[in-house]
């Protein structure tokens, strides 16, 4: 039942069919109606699209400055790789496995065999993982 | 201009450069709409606003379009009908915030339950002061005096006040499009000089 003495409820109920009726009403209408309210109809749609375009913008350098840390990212694991001997990166595999087991699941089963890769075999598996987000970084330079 | 549809499951995210050049193929009548929705529905929330602006709010529509917690479907609404679908969304969003909460801020922490028929239904039942029954009560009754002789603006009126859309008016009465759009436009008309000096607060 409504409540006719509830009045901020039945405004904001008025005020909010105001509103759902600009959204169908006619563009001609709007623009008499935008000028009524002291707005250049013209400017507006200049500001707006300049606000519109500006999101866009922010948006694409939000993606570039991602790709930019993934990239840099990528390039780190990748000099972990060059910089290391053959012995080393099977090492790093066999340290990987032994101390992360899951990172052995994420791998296919020919993989989990370290005694049957080939120097080539271990370096494909450390890049597979860093392509994973595996970081291949020693955590512990000790063991 | 149709609502925002719900979002399927499969609907893919348009990416920077369609959004691009859906804004560059926009009119000035498009522009217009969509200035004139926020701030008139900035102007229902009243207080609950928080200071938002209607150029917050495009922003904010914006940025959950194009970061995909929003999916805009050109098949089924052009992009002036994907942003007031937003903007209806984070308005309703506004008018369920708990009295103190800032705008923006809430707007970005909240993310459920896109699509509510009556935010305002929520916004006035909650800390509902004297004065503020008091301030509405006299925008109202403006707005109904301003009308007294327009018996059909009277009857939308009384419709919005039980909770009626739109579609539910028009449905009740018969009436077309072009018959709600001459009565409700009259009502805009008279709104306004209430609306240039004050709002729902």
């Amino acid at each position: 039942m409504p409540d006719d003495t509830n009045y901020a409820l039945n405004l904001g109920r008025v005020l909010d069919g105001l509103a759902e009726s600009i959204a169908e009403a006619p563009e001609e209408q709007l623009l008499e109606e935008l000028q009524q309210e002291g707005i250049d109809p013209a400017a507006n749609a200049s500001a707006t699209r300049a606000l519109l375009l500006g999101a866009v913008v922010k948006h694409e350098q939000r993606l570039l400055n991602e790709a930019r840390e993934r990239i840099r990212s990528r390039r780190q694991e990748t000099t972990v790789l060059t910089g290391t001997a053959p012995e080393a990166r099977r090492t790093l595999l066999q340290r990987l496995f032994t101390s992360q087991p899951q990172f052995a699941e994420m791998v296919t089963a020919h993989y989990r065999d370290l005694s049957q890769l080939t120097d080539g075999d271990v370096e494909s598996c450390l890049e597979d993982l860093a392509e994973l987000g595996v970081s291949l970084e020693p955590t512990d330079k000790g063991e | 201009m149709a609502k925002g549809a719900p979002h399927a499951e499969n609907d893919r995210v348009a990416g920077p450069a369609e959004v691009r050049t859906a804004i560059e193929a926009m009119t000035v009548g498009d522009f217009a709409r969509l200035r004139l929705f926020g701030r008139q529905k900035l102007r229902a929330l009243g207080d609950r606003a928080g200071g938002v602006t209607e150029e917050d709010l495009l922003s904010e529509a914006m940025k959950r379009g194009l970061e995909g917690r929003r999916r805009w479907d050109p098949s089924r609404v052009d992009f002036c009908g994907f942003l007031i679908g937003t903007m209806r969304s984070m308005a309703s969003h506004l008018a369920r915030a708990e009295p103190g909460s800032a705008g923006i801020p809430f707007l970005e922490a909240s993310l459920a339950n896109d699509d509510d028929p009556s935010p305002m239904d929520h916004h006035a039942r909650t800390e509902v002061t004297p004065e503020r029954q008091a301030a509405a009560r006299d925008q109202l009754a403006a707005l109904e005096h301003y009308l007294i002789d327009d018996a059909e603006a009277t009857l939308v009126i009384g419709a919005w006040k039980d909770g009626m859309t739109g579609p539910e008016i028009k449905e009740t009465l018969s009436w077309t499009q072009a018959d709600f759009e001459t009565v409700v436009r009259r009502i805009r008309r008279q709104a306004r000089s209430f609306n240039q000096g004050g709002s729902n607060a």
